[in-house]
This record gives structure tokens, sequence and C-alpha cells, in this order.
């Protein structure tokens, strides 16, 4: 028998609520799937809208998605209690569930992105088959499906279907996230959860997680590499991220004010918690430091215009904000629901632990694991950002 | 398919009469619900409600009946019967035995947060807007029990307090006729038996605990110890109303030890069970938890006021 | 406007590749669908098997006033204070789950739990402003009757099988209106039919055939045979399969009807 972890509470919580059964790793999902669904939006304001200025970070924005993506499931898996069982799930799905089709849309929504990233990188690819041997090229020419076609009828061909996949692919990213959104807003016993504008914050503040996400690694990758970032670009997503991060604060203002201006059964409770337990986490950290002042930082980047140095570090210090701000965000929705009980008449106090599955660390552990995936294909299909031309989208931008 | 079958139970005790609509409106109304089904008809959950109800009474009736030779438990029909539940929360005395009898029973660990049913004490006391509501994780509860030898108490902390009322009030699983558990499950590992109640795959269920989440009434948890001898740890666990009981012809454990005759158990087909009689007894006073949630317990209440959730 | 461009080889490649693993898959969850599956359309219905096989720990006390086994105590509860008048504190509530005796025949703990005999009676009896008035006995243990917590037992006073003081209990002789009791005890169906199945072998009321006598054998020695022709720890061809048969109840029932009275 193991150990059970048994949360303090306050006022009176059904006992069976004492144990907290989704914990921090539940958490780091709508964050990653977030991440997917923002990175993936930063890739299309380029190849899709054909925003120039993206251009630098489209390319890693789609490898990020795809690193992000890949982690969801991991994430996913090692919080089950039985994890190997977890394919039964497909197998015989129960249709009325809003999780069970959760793997169709992963799975479908992860080959979209693998399609766009293979015709974006094709031509790419072949190029690398051709100028390496043995292995390499093996591999290579692998994934190019032994076909080294690099004609201007196959670019032009990859081109026309590099745009249609996008539109699916920006689909598939929202419609997945907006799907976990779904997830909790559509369980009727959590007052903390059951509201339809649940999915529409999740879907806004997933643009602002993965705007931020691109352009802090833009930041950092340019740092490591010691060649100056594209200002054009980061005052663009810097706007981008200053739209969405307001619109974000507006939905989440509005939501919370209707929830205590409708008052319902527990609302007293509510306002108990809020204030209490969680007024740091929410208050301070996910509304005031979260996103008043990135949105302060961003608007000043847009009315000062700051170049250089200054422009660096205002747009590093306001993604860094903006991407705890979505964070805590996350984390306040998965466990601040599970501590306002049932009952309406108390509330728990979770701790979350450093170590073990549901730590603190093996949260930082899964986002360091989907960053560490991001490097790997960076490495594999665009070597370090050597060459800026790589990658079809580059050579055939919208007339 | 089991859905279909309860559905299509309760349509024959359900007249039109009783809907209030007459067979020209009623034929509107399908007709709008199907119309507007069209557009959602790819909609996976819908697709499965359609499929459901499509069935003719002679595909019910071949799936029963093959159904019934496989997979029924030896000696035990579970369409024959519908199971049901009454708590008399005026009889209760606290006293905890339900819940001693249902750890053992079922194998659960003394551990005072996994619980199948539990019992709540409600006190208002004079002057004050709320109620007092503690359970068996109380601390001053644990305090006077000694959960590793299932022994649960109550301590006396209102003996000197100015009490307005106060009463007991038995939770458990309310087998609901709509499941938020089972709508939710992604593996339809839990599900509901022909004969009402609400059951867990232990060898299916993936531990997720989606369904502890959609419970409104907290009655689910995760197993730390195999409900079988060859089961399995980390599944979610419930009340089963002590299935493997019934299907031997016993009661549900909790209900056999109530020293007050609390708890009334039996068969809503059986016009002569416990059941069915106090049922007809109590009609005008019967309450249900939350009904607002919709999901129709099968757990019926009387002796409780408004401020039981 | 749309120019017409030829599709290139890699593309008819990625599409039969696409389609080979949508069919692999989809093909191959199809494999693993449950029987029981198929025919619910949801659930596997082959859980209820298991679940219906799960060990069942409470026996109840329908059969524990049978002849010669607990019978004086079991009537001696039945009309005492804890026995009647809707107030039903039975036999598993202090004992504890009996659900594998007899089978496993053992010595019946005092109490269950932690042994605690006055936690145990405050349990229902101990005063609370909860506790409806109308029932059992309530006490404040610090002054019941005067204090003595912690230096008497309740058990001192009170007889657990029947419990109220000034108010002995009726005759406890088994002859007494024995039969008149025995026909009020929730008869296990079917005991004479069980018999008649043994006396086409064992003889008419057990005397011997071409069976052993069992008749005046002691009920212990009757019981221990039919539960190892159970388990298996006894062979014979004849013996196992009827003994398999039989529940708990049935050998023990039916080693208090053969057996020496």
């Amino acid at each position: 028998m193991e150990a059970v972890h048994v949360t303090s509470f306050v006022g009176y919580v059904y006992p069976n609520e004492t144990v907290i059964a989704w914990t921090i790793l539940i958490a780091v999902y709508p964050y990653l799937t977030g991440l997917v669904a923002g990175a993936s939006s930063v890739s299309v304001l380029y190849t899709g809208s054909g925003l120039k200025e993206f251009k630098p970070v489209s390319r890693l924005a789609l490898l990020a998605a795809l690193g992000f993506m890949l982690t969801v499931p991991i994430v996913l898996l090692s919080h089950l209690g039985h994890p190997e069982r977890a394919l039964g799930a497909m197998i015989t799905p129960n249709f009325t569930s809003a999780f069970s089709m959760f793997g169709y849309f992963a799975m479908l929504y992860t080959f979209i992105l693998f399609l766009e990233i293979w015709f974006e990188f094709r031509a790419y690819n072949v190029m690398q088959a051709r100028a390496s041997t043995g292995l390499k090229r093996l591999f290579y020419r692998t994934i190019t499906l032994f076909d080294d076609d690099t004609s201007a009828a196959s670019l032009a061909f990859d081109h026309r279907w590099l745009k249609r996949i996008v539109i699916f692919s920006i689909l598939g990213a929202h419609g997945l996230h907006g799907y976990v959104g779904f997830v909790f807003s559509s369980l009727k016993s959590r007052e903390w959860w059951s509201s339809e504008l649940t999915i529409v914050i999740f879907v806004i503040s997933a643009i602002v997680s993965g705007l931020a996400a691109v352009m802090l690694m833009y930041i950092v990758v340019s740092a490591y590499k010691k060649r100056p970032a594209d200002q054009a670009c980061l005052r663009g997503l810097a706007f981008y991220l200053m739209i969405f991060a307001i619109f974000t604060l507006f939905l989440e203002g509005v939501e919370f004010v209707s929830l205590l201006y409708k008052g319902k059964e527990g609302i007293e409770l509510i306002i108990e918690y809020v204030m209490g337990p969680m007024f740091f986490r929410f208050f301070v950290a996910q509304f005031l430091v979260g996103a008043v002042v990135p949105i302060m930082i961003l608007l000043g980047i847009w009315w000062y215009k700051p170049a250089g140095k200054k422009l660096i570090i205002a747009a590093a210090l306001a993604s860094t904000l903006s991407l705890m701000q979505v964070f805590m965000m996350r984390y306040n929705v998965v466990i601040g629901g599970q501590e306002i009980s049932k009952t309406m008449r108390g509330y728990l106090q979770y701790q979350v632990p450093l170590f073990g599955v549901e730590g603190a660390l093996a949260a930082v552990a899964a986002v360091i694991f989907a960053l560490g995936l991001t490097y790997i294909f960076v490495k594999i299909l665009s070597m370090g950002f050597e060459d800026e031309n790589i990658g079809v989208s580059a050579r055939h931008t919208t007339p | 398919m089991n859905s279909a079958f309860s559905r299509c139970e309760k349509k024959e005790g359900t007249s039109q009469h009783e809907l209030g609509l007459d067979e020209q409106s009623r034929r509107r109304f399908i007709a709008q619900v199907l119309g507007s089904s069209m557009l959602l008809v790819t909609l996976p959950s819908l697709s499965s409600t359609l499929f459901g109800r499509g069935l003719k009474d002679a595909e019910i009736q071949a799936t029963k009946l093959a159904y019934l030779e496989k997979y029924s438990p030896p000696g035990y029909d579970p369409f024959a019967h519908q199971w049901a539940y009454g708590i008399d929360a005026y009889k209760c005395i606290g006293c905890n035995q339900c819940m001693t009898a249902c750890k053992i029973e079922n194998g659960l660990p003394g551990h005072p947060s996994i619980n199948n049913r539990w019992i709540e004490r409600y006190t208002k006391l004079a002057g004050e807007s709320h109620v007092r509501v503690d359970s068996v994780t109380d601390p001053g509860n644990i305090a006077v029990s000694d959960p590793n030898n299932f022994v649960y108490r109550f301590d006396d902390r209102y003996a000197d307090a100015n009490v307005e009322y106060s009463f007991f009030v038995p939770k458990m699983c309310n087998h609901c006729h709509d499941p938020v558990c089972t709508q939710v499950c992604p593996k339809s590992a839990t599900f509901k038996t022909p004969d009402g109640a609400v059951l867990v795959d232990e060898d299916r269920c993936i531990g997720c605990l989606y369904c502890k989440q959609a419970c409104p009434y907290g009655a689910r948890y995760l197993r730390p110890i195999p409900a079988r001898p060859d089961g399995v740890t980390r599944v979610a666990g419930k009340c089963t109303w002590c299935w493997h009981r019934l299907t031997k012809g016993q009661i549900p454990a909790c209900v056999g030890i109530c020293p007050r005759e609390a708890l009334i158990f039996g068969d809503l087909n059986d016009a002569t069970s416990d059941i069915s009689r106090w049922i007809k007894a109590h009609g005008r006073e019967l309450l249900v938890l939350k009904p607002d949630m919709g999901t129709h317990p099968s757990v019926k209440y009387i002796g409780i006021n408004e401020e039981v959730r | 406007m749309i120019r017409k461009i030829k599709t290139p080889r890699y593309a008819l490649r990625l599409v039969t590749l696409i389609v080979l693993a949508v069919v692999v898959f989809f093909g191959g969850l199809r494999l693993f669908v449950p029987e029981g599956s198929k025919l619910t359309g949801t659930y596997d219905a082959k859980s209820l098997l298991y679940i219906a096989a799960a060990p069942v720990a409470y026996r109840g006390e329908q059969s524990c006033g049978t002849v010669n086994c607990h019978e004086s105590v079991y009537w001696k509860w039945k009309e005492g204070a804890h026995g009647s008048n809707g107030v039903q504190s039975k036999c598993e509530v202090c004992h504890g789950p009996q659900g594998d005796h007899p089978a496993i025949v053992k010595k019946l703990p005092k109490v269950r739990g932690d042994g605690d005999i006055v936690g145990l009676c405050l349990n229902c009896h101990q005063r609370l402003s909860a506790r409806s008035s109308t029932g059992q006995p309530q006490i404040t243990p610090q002054e019941h009757p005067y204090p003595h917590q912690g230096k008497l037992l309740c058990t001192q006073c009170h007889d657990p099988h029947s419990p109220r003081l000034g108010k002995p209990t009726k005759s406890t002789d088994k002859t007494d209106d024995r039969a008149a009791r025995q026909a009020r005890v929730p008869q296990i169906a079917g005991i004479e039919a069980l018999a008649a199945q043994c006396v086409a072998c064992h003889g008419a009321s057990g005397r011997g055939g071409f069976a052993p006598a069992l008749a005046e054998q002691p009920r212990k020695k009757l019981m221990d045979a039919l539960l190892k022709f159970k388990s298996g720890k006894l062979t014979s061809a004849m013996m196992n399969p009827i003994a398999a048969k039989l529940d708990d109840n049935d050998i023990v029932l039916l080693a208090n009807y053969f057996g020496k009275k």
C-alpha cells in the first residue's frame, strides 16, 4: 500500500477530496498544448500570412511546436495510474467522454504538423542527402522517401501544399488546445471550471504563451550564436504579444468578475479562497506581475520603439513574465479548481511537493524535455540556422 | 447499448400526458431535435446516442440474451432487478458501522481519505449563519478514531454549545440514472449495469481520475489496494452496492450491518421489497442530493434539510 | 489562378505511406476490441464476472443461531435489547466480519478492531447532539451513572448480548420453547432437500448405507471432512464433486443435521 498524500483543508470538504487527483503535471499539460498552439500560430504568421518580419522565427516556432507536442502525451501518460492501458482509450473510446477523442485529435494534429514540417524541409533534406555520405545519407534519403527531386516544379508543388496544410495546422493546433479547455470546462461538478469562457481564454492565452516562448527562444538562441536578433522581428512579436496579452487580461478579468457578480451558491467561499491562499498566485502572479507589468513593458516597446540592447532586455523580460502568467493561469485553473471543494463549504490547501512524479521538478523536467526535443529537431533539420534560406517557404514567399 | 435499454424502459413508464405534450407538438419537437441533430451528427458524442436510440426491440432482445448467456454471474440476471437505496437520516446515529463494514468488505485501507461511504454531521449553532459540517477526515474526529483498526467515531465537540439542530447524513455513491462519471470515462471502464449499479472495470481502468473530477458527490478515489486478490492498484474505486454480494443473493454490507435500520436497500421491480415499501411510505419526503446536477440519483434520502449537499 | 503542376513521385510515395499507416493502425486497433465490448457497444461485459467474484467478508447473522452453533447466545441476543425493536446491533457489529467462519474454525474475537470495549459501546451510546434522542440509551461517559470511566468496563455490569440492567433476560434453557424458536429462525431454504441427497448413500437419517454412517459422529468431524472434500485435501471421486457444490452455510447445516446432537 502506498502512502496517501493528504491535503489539509479549511471548512468542510468531502473526505475523498482531500487527496488531490490532478497535480502539477496536469497543469503542465494545457501549458504545453498552449505553447504548441501559440508556436504554430507564430510560424503561420510567416508561412501563411507572409509577414516577412517573422521569417527568422518561423521555422524555429514550427520545430518548437513539434517538440512540445511530442512531450504532451509523455506528460499525460506519466500522470496516469496505468499508462500501459492508455491505448485502450483509442480501442474502445467512450464517445460521450470529452477526453476519449484526445488521443485521436492529438494524433491527427501531430500528423498535420509532421506533414507541414516535411514539406517545409523536404528540399533542404534532399540537399543534405546529396552532400553527405554513409548513414547520414541513408537517414536523409529515408526521410525524403528516396526521391531527390528539387526541380522548380517540385518546389512549387511543395509550396502550394504547404499553404493548404497550414490552414489545417492552425485549425488543428487551436482546435486541440480549445479541446483541452473543454476537458476542464465541460465538468459541471466544479464551479471554477464550468465556464464557457474557459475555452476562449485557453486559446487566447495560448497565443500569448506561444509568442512569448518563441520570442524568448529567439533571443536566447541569438545571444548564444553571438548574432544580433532581428529588431523588426522582435518588435513585431512584441506588438502581437501586447495585443493578445491585453485580450487575455480582459477575458480573465471578465470571467472572474462575472463569477463574483452572479454570486451563486458558495461565492463566499470562493471569495475567501481567492483572497486567502490564492491571493498571491491569482492577483499578484497571474494578474499584476504576469499580465499588467508585461503589458506596460510591451506598450513601452510599441510607443518608444527602443533599439539594440534595450529592446532585447525589455522583450526578454516581457516574454518571461508572460510565460509565467500563462503557467500560473493553467496552475490556478487546474489546481485551484480542485482546491475549491465540491461541497462549496470549504477549500483545500495543496502544497506542491518538490520530488516525485507529482513534484515541481517533474514539471520542470517535462519543459526541459520539450526544449531538448526542439533542439534535436533544429539540429537535424536546419543545422542551427546556419543558412537563412533553407526551407521551401524561404524561397517561395507570397507574391 | 445499456443506456438504450434503460431509456426504453423509461419511455414506457412516461406517458405523453406526463410530458405535457400532445401528439402534434411532440412530433414537431422530435423533428426539430432531429433537424438540429443533423447539423451535429458528425459529433461523436451525438452519433453514439443516435446509434443507441436506433436499436430495434428485436435487436435489444438479442443483445440482452447474448449478454445474459455469456457474461452474467452464475445464478444472477442483471436484467431482472432495478436496485435502489434509501437513507433514513432520522434514524442514523452516526455510529460509523456502515463505513467500517464497507471498508472491510471491499478491501479498502483504513485511511480516512479513501472511502466508499462516510457519515457527515450537520450542526447549526444558535446565532450562526452557516451550518458546521464535519466527517471522518476532520482532525477532531480522527483524534478519537482508530483508522488502522477501522474504528471511526465522532467527537463530542458540541457538548457545551447551544445547538439549534444537528443530525447525521450517510453519504455514498448515488448510482445516478445519468451518471457523470460514466459519461466522462474515456474508455468506458466505468459503466452502469442493467440492474442500476455503477461499477468500475478494474482490468481496463487507466487511472486518469477524470471520473473523480466529474463526480459531484466526491464518491470516487484512487485505489491503493486491489479489490480482488488478483486485481491491481491505482485504478478508480467507488461504491458498488457490494455487487459481488448482490449476485450471491445478499444485501450490501452497510445495509446488513446498520444497527438502526437507517439504510434501506432493495429491488424496485419487486413491490414487496423493503425499498419499494419504504418509497411508498415516504414518497412525499424523498429528496436526492444536488438535483441541479441532473444526475437523477438512485439513492433517496429522508430526514435531511436544504443545507445538505 | 492555379497553375497545373505535375504530381511528383515523392508525393505519391507519401500518400501511399499515409494510407498504409492509417490502415495498419486502425485495423490493428480493431483487433484488440474485447468481446464483451462488442456486445455492449461500450464497456467490457466480462468485467461483471470478475467483479462478482470478489470474496464476501460479512456473512450476516441469519445462520448464527443454528441449532448447536451459537444457539443459546443467539436467542439471548435476539430477545434482549440489542436484538429487537428495530434496534439490531448485529453479531458482526461487535465480533467483526465472519465471512470465512466457520469454514475456517477459529476462536471468535471478543470484539472487533482495537479491542476497546468501552469505545465500541460508545460508538453508539455516547451522547452526541446529532444523535437522535428516541433511539438507544445515550450516556455521557463522565457522568454514567457516576464517573467510573477507566475503572470499570461496560461489560462488567451489562451483558453485551442482553444489555438491559434490572430486567433479567428470559430463560436460555434450550429445551424450553425450542421448537417455537426454531420455527422463527430464518431457515436456510432446502436443508431437507440437501440432506435428501446424502441419505441416498449414507442411509436414512445418515445411519449408514453403502457409504459410512454419519449419525452419532461429532459435528466438527463431519464439518472438517466436508470442508476437506470441498478444498480437495481429501480426495474421493464421489464426494469431491458433491462437496464442491456446497457453500459454508450448507456444510454447517448438514453437519448439524446429521451430527451428534
